[in-house]
């Protein structure tokens, strides 16, 4: 509710939204929502023309935190900044959200986080996010997790499996690992839960993509036969 | 169901106005000028019987970054209710929503935007009412509600 409430007073007045975050009116739980809220409005607002540096330093300033500080204890609002951000400048986003705030791949929740940034792209910008993903593997710290977690994003979001989906599990170095990753996909749903979300057709393909040994690949097609 | 929604829709049409002033919360202005409102009234599709018709059975829960459309559907079944009615769209919301639902402060927050877009002032006057315990910590372990409208307390809902 508080996210609602000061996202629409965003869009319609940003000095009354501002006052709303400072004047004592949110505290715990709400606070971190009345934030998300704000960042909405104001994107909402700016409609496409968005100083994002600027926007990060208001939302500080509003909160009375630094970035560390931000991220930490003002989670949704910072994804949203970094998703929304990064659909224009994907670099400056993660250069912010992961360096800056000193994300340590090292922590399975930072690593969901991270994720989930790149899982709020555009599905037309999936090649973007498996770009960024395949130049920080090489870095020092890099951890696979981040790949899985967005698997996840990707079979919530995407309508078809696509090569960007194998060309994600091609940077996967073990079969156990790209095992994990196809599953992600087998196991997925259509809204309402019901119905397999891929074709078999789709599903086979992802598994000659992976290289499998016999003995794998024929454990993964009996799983897609199982869980139509 | 749609006979349930259109007696519903009547009953409510008809229902005494309550006085916020009577009821323990700031006083918002409770009808905007009738211009504003008119206008207002005229921007949508929907007349009052579709939207309460419109209205889901039990408030959904909604995702944090990506609803479905089904939600955003209903987000914007709440909005107009909240545009057309204001004050009213609320007490028919606690009306018509068990108190424990947590969806039921996504309902909420919905219509109280609707009633923002045509009196903002007094939308949040209303709304600082709402917020129950001013250091985000609940009473006791028991008491999950975080809210309060006129007197009747309901779900956080989280945010």
């Amino acid at each position: 509710m508080a996210e609602v409430v000061t996202q629409k007073a965003a869009k319609l007045d940003l000095k009354v939204a501002r006052k709303l975050l400072t004047d004592g009116t949110f505290f715990g739980m709400t606070r971190a929502g009345a934030f998300n809220g704000f960042v909405k409005g104001y994107l909402d607002r700016a409609n496409g023309e968005v100083n994002w540096e600027e926007l990060v330093s208001e939302i500080k300033e509003l909160a009375g935190v630094d970035t560390i500080g931000l991220i930490n204890s003002y989670g949704s609002a910072s994804i949203t900044i970094a998703s929304n951000w990064a659909k224009e400048d994907l670099n400056a986003a993660m250069a912010w959200y992961v360096d800056d705030s000193l994300r340590d791949y090292g922590n399975s929740f930072h690593c969901a986080q991270v994720a989930s940034i790149l899982g709020l792209l555009p599905s037309s910008e999936i090649h973007r996010a498996v770009d960024w993903i395949g130049e920080q593997r090489d870095q020092e710290g890099w951890n696979d997790i981040v790949i899985q977690e967005y698997a996840r994003h990707m079979a919530l979001r995407l309508d078809f499996l696509g090569p960007e989906v194998e060309r994600l599990l091609g940077f996967l170095p073990d079969e156990m690992t790209r095992s994990k990753f196809g599953d992600r996909f087998v196991t997925a749903k259509n809204p309402g839960g019901k119905e397999r979300k891929f074709t078999d057709q789709e599903l086979v393909r992802l598994i000659d993509a992976s290289g499998f040994s016999d003995a794998q690949t024929s454990a993964s097609l009996r799983k897609i036969k199982l869980s139509k | 169901m749609i006979l349930a929604s259109l007696v519903g829709a009547v009953v409510y049409s008809f229902k005494e106005k309550p006085q916020s002033s009577s009821l323990g919360i700031s006083a918002p202005s409770k009808v905007a000028p009738l211009s504003k409102r008119k206008q207002a009234q005229e921007a949508i599709p929907l007349s009052r019987r579709e939207i309460i018709a419109g209205l889901p059975e039990k408030p959904p829960l909604y995702g944090l970054h990506l609803p479905y459309n089904d939600q955003k559907a209903d987000m914007e079944v709440y909005r107009q209710l909240g545009l057309i009615d204001g004050e009213q769209a609320l007490d028919f919301l606690m009306e018509k929503y068990d108190a424990g639902n947590p969806g039921l402060s996504y309902a909420m927050g919905h219509a109280l935007s609707g009633w923002m877009e045509h009196d903002l002032k007094g939308a949040l006057a209303a709304f600082r009412g709402f917020l129950r315990v001013r250091d985000g910590f609940m009473p006791s372990p028991k008491d999950h509600y975080l809210f309060s409208w006129k007197g009747k307390n309901f779900h956080s809902g989280l945010l």
